[in-house]
C-alpha cells in the first residue's frame, strides 16, 4: 500500500520529487493495528528504497508507528503530524538529530495539502508582496513629492 | 440469513451499506465503480481453484447503486479500484475473523487505483471494510475459515 502511494505521489507532482530528493535519511513505519508489518523506507537523494521488513528485524533502528486513519489523515492533510504525536496517535522513536528529515519526511507525505494548499497560498503570498510593494512605493512618492 | 456469494447476500450487503448513515456521510458523491475479485485458491470450497468470482460495487451520491456478480473480470474501463485477493483471505474477512485493514497494509489484498484518493477518504473505506466483516450475517453452507 505505501508503495503504491509513494510512486503514485511521486509520478503525479514534480514538487514531491523535488522535495524526495533533498531527503536524506532512513526510517521504519510501523503499522499499529500489527507491528509485524513493517516498511523500511530509505531516502537516498535520487532514489527512495521501501522494503518489507520481517519481524523482529530493525529493533533499534529509527522508527514511526501509526495505524491506517491516522496516515491516511497525515497524507490528506487533515490533520498535522503535531497534533497526531501530541495525540500518541503517531509514535517516533528517533534521535533529536533525526527530526529534520522526519518532518522533511512526513511533510513529503502530506500529498494533499501540498496540492489544495501550497497553490493558493503561493498565489496569497505573491499578491501580499505586490501589494505590500505597491504601498511601499506609493508611500515613497508621497514622502518625496509631498515636502 | 444469506448464503455466501448467493444473490441474496448481495443484496443483503447493498442493504447493509447503504443504511449505514454514517458510511452514506463519509462517501464521496461522486461515482465510484470498485471491482472485488476472489481468486480461487484451492482451499475455498467456494470458489474453483483455478478459477475465480468478480463483483461490482458501484457508488453514486454516497449510495450504493450497484453491487452484483460478474460474469468475467471487469475491463477496466470506468474502474476507479479493484481489490484483489485469494478467497481465503476475503471469506476470512467476511466471517470476521481478519481485519481487513491488516489484510491490505499486510498485500495480501492487492489494491488497484488512486491511492492518495482512498487515503483522503480512508474514513469510509475503513467503514465499508468493517461492515463487510462483521455486519452480514453470512450463511456457510460447507463451512467457513479457517479451512482445514
Amino acid at each position: 500500500m505505501l508503495h503504491q502511494f509513494i510512486e503514485q505521489t511521486l509520478s503525479d507532482s514534480p514538487t514531491k520529487e523535488r522535495l524526495a530528493r533533498r531527503l536524506a535519511g532512513e526510517t521504519i513505519f510501523r503499522a499499529a493495528e500489527d507491528q509485524d508489518v513493517a516498511v523500511r523506507i530509505v531516502f537516498a537523494g535520487d532514489r527512495i528504497e521501501l522494503r518489507d521488513v520481517t519481524p523482529g528485524e530493525g529493533r533499534g533502528s529509527p522508527s514511526v508507528t501509526a495505524d491506517f486513519l491516522s496516515i491516511a489523515h497525515l497524507t490528506s492533510g487533515r490533520e498535522s503530524p503535531f497534533s497526531l504525536l501530541v495525540r500518541r496517535k503517531l509514535r517516533a522513536r528517533i534521535a533529536p538529530s533525526d527530526l529534520p528529515f522526519l518532518l522533511g519526511m512526513l511533510r513529503f507525505m502530506r500529498i494533499r495539502a501540498e496540492e489544495r494548499g501550497s497553490e493558493p497560498r503561493a498565489r496569497m503570498r505573491r499578491a501580499l508582496l505586490v501589494a505590500g510593494a505597491t504601498a511601499g512605493f506609493a508611500a515613497l512618492i508621497w514622502y518625496f513629492t509631498s515636502g | 440469513m444469506s448464503v455466501i456469494y448467493s444473490d441474496a447476500w448481495y443484496e443483503d450487503m447493498k442493504k447493509l451499506i447503504n443504511h449505514s448513515e454514517e458510511l452514506r456521510r463519509q462517501t464521496p458523491k461522486e461515482r465510484i465503480v470498485i471491482s472485488f475479485e476472489v481468486e480461487g485458491d484451492g482451499a475455498s470450497p467456494y470458489v474453483p481453484a483455478d478459477g475465480a468470482l468478480y463483483f461490482r460495487i458501484v457508488f453514486d451520491e454516497g449510495a450504493v447503486r450497484e453491487f452484483q456478480p460478474l460474469d468475467e473480470r471487469f475491463s477496466g474501463k470506468g474502474l476507479d479500484f479493484r481489490f484483489t485477493a485469494p478467497a481465503t483471505v476475503w471469506e476470512s474477512i467476511a466471517a470476521g475473523k481478519t481485519d481487513p485493514i491488516t489484510a491490505g497494509l499486510r498485500g495480501s489484498i492487492k489494491i488497484r487505483g488512486d491511492m492518495k484518493f482512498l487515503m483522503e477518504n480512508a474514513d469510509g473505506v475503513k467503514l465499508l471494510v468493517d461492515l463487510y466483516g462483521n455486519q452480514v450475517d453470512t450463511e456457510w453452507p460447507q463451512g467457513q475459515p479457517p479451512y482445514v
